[in-house]
């Protein structure tokens, strides 16, 4: 492992070599908090330039050749800001992002995404957060271009908490969700226990919603957009998770998800391959008719309607042996649901 | 100190607008120059080049049929080839032409104008009053829809408000606005039922609210269930009446029937405050020896309400709908709130009161209270709940009316938001192509609840272009559909593998290209 602090005398960022740009500081500012930052970058040019670039002042900086030392540190140390090639050996830069990304602590860590070339497909992505990254740097770039994306990562990620616009506990409320929105299921992310009935759970639904509906935080839509789209992914999350558990059929596949595969969320299948497959086995309309009730059905958590109604498809063609098929791996999915309870 | 931003709370309907504010933390209705708080909802162009707007419009109708444009929220949103259009096509004394992408457009003195203009009119002239009441300038909006509009609809709302100078801070449905008006600063626990019978469309919508929280749970609607069909029950019963009287029928008389229409309305609203009515309808048809024979027609309010009955009877099925979606049956409903003049007649309260087994809310303006609630709204979304010593505010959770979704391989409606799902929210799904090196991708998207997607309302067609080549299934498109706060779709797209924002073009039926809207903004309203 490699520990490099600036040299400030690289002019060098990129394949390119580039004009030396003055980087503005700031003057009277009281000076912000060090953070520790993390370059992992294979090409030894950029990756040192990259770390000269960044204000000794302000970062404690780590660099890294290869993906696995980097995550190694990540997983070590508090880092607030990863900077990441595109290609790194052992893994690509992308598959990285993710990781971290989604790693118990990603949600605070700001991370840049550089791309090589301006044919990257990434170039045109602004600020798009594919991958979880926050920000996407195209190479060559100029020193104060770098500092620019820095600084657009570095405030998506800044704790509401640190920002003084909202009372202290729903600022860290705020972060506290928003950190863990895709490690909470339904009912940790309400606060509410497995067995909540609906009065309790509207009940905790607009307690929440009073403190977290978007139409409450207005004025921060133009002054802090970064807050305005954290409490709107943390909203539309909340209430998905209410509606979801409000609604008995509903509840019943989501808890079913959650129990047999662990998963967070209530999610529909990928668009209508298994529907489409299912409606092109079908000769007649009338049974088509009775296998998009039954997909319907499915679709809802009722297995024992969706039967029912595949038999009904059944009866219009009973030589039709792969819907036959399509009956009988339902019966058996039934069976395997109620032995479970 | 700055001068206090007022937003303004406009119930924009179909006959007549109403413009209310909050004022120190009282609701005003605000009343124009000759104290009147309902304006006609009606734009007459005059000879001269001149515009009137409201109800200085309203004796142009009579006079100037053709120059005087009314009953605009019909028709905003739709498409030419709608059943609504078509009716207006028929009904209506001013001229439709059909615009680019199946948008209708009124023609008046040589000049074509889009709904959204005329509705915009409206809008501004509602600025004026409320401009003149509160001696400022107001820039801010809160406007009402039926629950029901769809994703366009309120599009062409938001734009009219848009023409009319006004930053349009929301769009609230009418129900929901009605419920707020009632409920807001009353601190009550309770299911409320905001049954809204209007001219031409019957919505119910079931909210739960709770101090400060107004939570709609379903809500449900016909849009071809209005005061129309009383009235056209009862020029059909005069008709009758005609026969009876001169031995001869008059059933394929459309200007015979369309000026009894007229009649059975004012017929219909006195009937509502008396228990008989007696008209005269001169010279309404010729006889077969060419003589004029007038109709006079007599009738009791009972026996009108007999043939009546299976009107109101057919809101109930809607109002069972958005029952079991709230998974509630009509005795569990704690209060009833009646809107839409259609309300006004004594057949419907009844028949209400033994449908829900309670005696509606009639204590506020059923005029007003759209307006006032669209008010209380404005300020809501303008004040800072936060600050300390903040009046406590009200908080509206909304939901969609409509399910959405895209059409699949075999013409299937796909949904990916359920009606009833409580908005802002937003569903993501994959799309893949389907044969190799294949660029374009293209989603036809609906908004209804019938299984065949040609059978609901389509929004419009999105194409994600310049797709990488690549062997079939393996570019992995994510979409994601979002229902904003306002109820309106947005779209975006991302490639799954290089993450870049995936280019979308969104053609929006019955809508107006950017261009278009620039060159509205340009001419001015
Ligand atoms: N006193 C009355 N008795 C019976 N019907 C009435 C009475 N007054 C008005 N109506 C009917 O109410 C209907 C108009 O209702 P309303 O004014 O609520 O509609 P609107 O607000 O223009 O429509 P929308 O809210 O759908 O935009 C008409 O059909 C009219 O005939
Ligand atoms: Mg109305």
């Amino acid at each position: 492992m490699e520990q490099k602090g600036p040299s400030g005398t690289v002019p060098q960022l990129g394949r390119i070599a580039l004009k030396r740009v003055a980087v503005p500081r700031a003057q009277a500012a009281p000076p912000p908090p060090t953070r520790n930052a993390l370059v992992a970058e294979p090409d030894k040019a950029v990756r040192k330039a990259v770390a000269a670039h960044l204000p000794r002042d302000r970062f404690q900086t780590w660099t890294f050749e290869d993906a696995d030392s980097a995550y190694d540190h990540f997983g070590q140390n508090g880092v607030d800001l990863v900077i990441l090639g595109r290609e790194l050996p052992g893994m690509a830069g992308t598959v990285l992002a993710q990781l971290m990304r989604n790693s118990r602590k990603g949600s605070a860590v700001a991370i840049l995404l550089m791309s090589p070339s301006y044919r990257d497909p990434y170039l045109g992505a602004g600020d798009c957060n594919a991958f979880g990254a926050d920000a996407f740097l195209a190479l060559p770039a100029a020193p104060d271009v770098l500092l620019a994306r820095v600084e657009a990562a570095l405030s998506k990620r800044e704790p509401v908490a640190r920002l003084d616009l909202l009372p202290k506990p729903l600022a860290e409320e705020i972060d506290r969700l928003y950190g863990d929105l895709e490690h909470l299921n339904y009912y940790d992310l309400l606060a509410l226990p497995p067995d909540a009935d609906a009065d309790a759970l509207q009940r905790r639904f607009h307690e929440l919603s009073l403190q977290l509906h978007p139409d409450r935080h207005t004025r921060l839509r133009g002054r802090a957009p970064h807050v305005w789209e954290k409490i709107n992914a943390v909203y539309k999350r909340l209430s998905e998770a209410y509606k979801v558990l409000v609604d008995p059929p509903r509840r019943r596949s989501y808890n079913l998800g959650l129990r047999r595969r662990g998963k967070l969320r209530l999610e529909k299948d990928p668009f209508s391959a298994r529907e489409d497959r299912e409606l092109a086995l079908c000769e007649t309309d009338d049974a088509r008719r009775h296998v998009l009730e039954s997909l319907e059905l499915r679709s809802l958590g009722d297995l024992e309607g969706a039967g029912e109604a595949m038999a009904r498809a059944l009866a219009f063609e009973p030589d039709n042996e792969e819907l036959g098929l399509v009956l009988s791996s339902i019966r058996k999915l039934l069976s395997i649901v109620e032995r479970d309870g | 100190m700055a001068a206090i931003e007022h937003v303004i709370g406009i119930d924009l309907g179909t006959t007549n607008s109403v413009v209310a504010t909050v004022l120190d933390g009282e609701v005003h209705v605000m009343p124009d120059e000759a104290g009147a708080r309902l304006q006609a909802s009606m734009v007459a162009f005059l000879e001269d080049g001149s515009v009137v707007v409201g109800n200085g419009a309203r004796q142009e109708a009579v006079v100037d049929p053709l120059n005087t444009i009314y009953s605009a929220k019909r028709l905003i949103g739709r498409h030419y080839t709608s059943n609504e259009v078509k009716t207006a096509l028929q009904q209506f004394p001013f001229k439709l032409v059909k615009g680019k992408n199946q948008v209708p457009l009124v023609e008046v003195r040589g000049e074509r104008y889009g709904l959204p203009e005329i509705s915009g009119m409206t809008l501004r002239r509602m600025k004026d009053i409320a401009e003149r009441y509160l001696g400022q300038p107001v820039a801010q909006a809160v406007i009402t829809v039926p629950a029901n509009f769809n994703d366009t609809q309120r599009q062409m709302t938001k734009l009219a408000g848009h023409l009319a100078g006004l930053d349009v801070l929301r769009v609230i449905n009418e129900p929901t606005a009605a419920a707020l008006a009632y409920g807001y600063g009353r601190d009550i626990d309770a299911r409320i039922a905001v049954y809204d019978f209007g001219g031409g469309t019957f919505d119910i919508t079931i909210l739960q609210v709770r101090g400060n929280v107004f939570e709609v749970v379903s809500t449900a609607g016909d849009t071809f269930l209005g005061g129309d069909d009383f009235d056209n029950r009862l020029a059909r019963y005069m008709l009758l009446g005609f026969k009876q009287q001169h031995g001869f029928a008059l059933d394929h008389d459309a200007l015979a029937f369309s000026r009894l229409k007229q009649v059975a309305e004012k017929l219909k609203c006195e009937l509502s405050v008396k228990d008989r009515a007696i008209v005269n309808v001169r010279e309404l048809a010729l006889d077969a020896d060419g003589k004029p024979c007038d109709l006079r027609f007599q009738v009791d309010r009972a026996s009108v309400d007999e043939r009546c009955q299976d009107i109101v009877q057919r809101s109930f099925l809607v109002c069972d709908e958005a029952l079991r979606g709230a998974r509630m049956k009509a005795e569990d409903v704690d209060g009833v709130v009646l809107v839409g003049g259609t309300t006004r007649m004594p057949l419907v309260r009844q028949m209400v009161a033994e449908y829900f087994r309670r005696e509606p809310l009639t204590d506020l303006n059923p005029d007003e209270v759209v307006a006032i609630g669209a008010a209380i709204q404005g300020a809501s979304l303008v004040s800072d709940p936060f600050a300390k010593g903040a009046p406590a505010q009200p908080l509206l959770l909304d939901v969609t009316p409509m399910s959405l979704g895209v059409q699949t391989v075999s013409g299937y409606f796909d949904v990916l938001i359920p009606r009833n799902a409580s908005i802002p929210c937003e569903q993501t799904r994959v799309f893949t192509t389907t044969v190799d090196d294949q660029t374009t991708v293209r989603l036809q998207i609906y908004q209804g609840e019938s299984k065949v997607a040609a059978d609901n309302t389509k929004l419009g067609e999105i194409e994600l272009y310049g797709l990488r080549a690549a062997p079939r299934g393996e570019v992995e498109i994510e979409v994601v559909f979002e229902i904003d706060a306002d109820g309106m779709v947005v779209v975006t797209a991302r490639d799954r593998e290089t993450g870049i924002e995936q280019a979308t073009r969104i053609n929006v039926a019955a809508g107006y290209s950017p261009d278009e809207v620039e060159a509205m903004i340009e001419r001015g309203i």
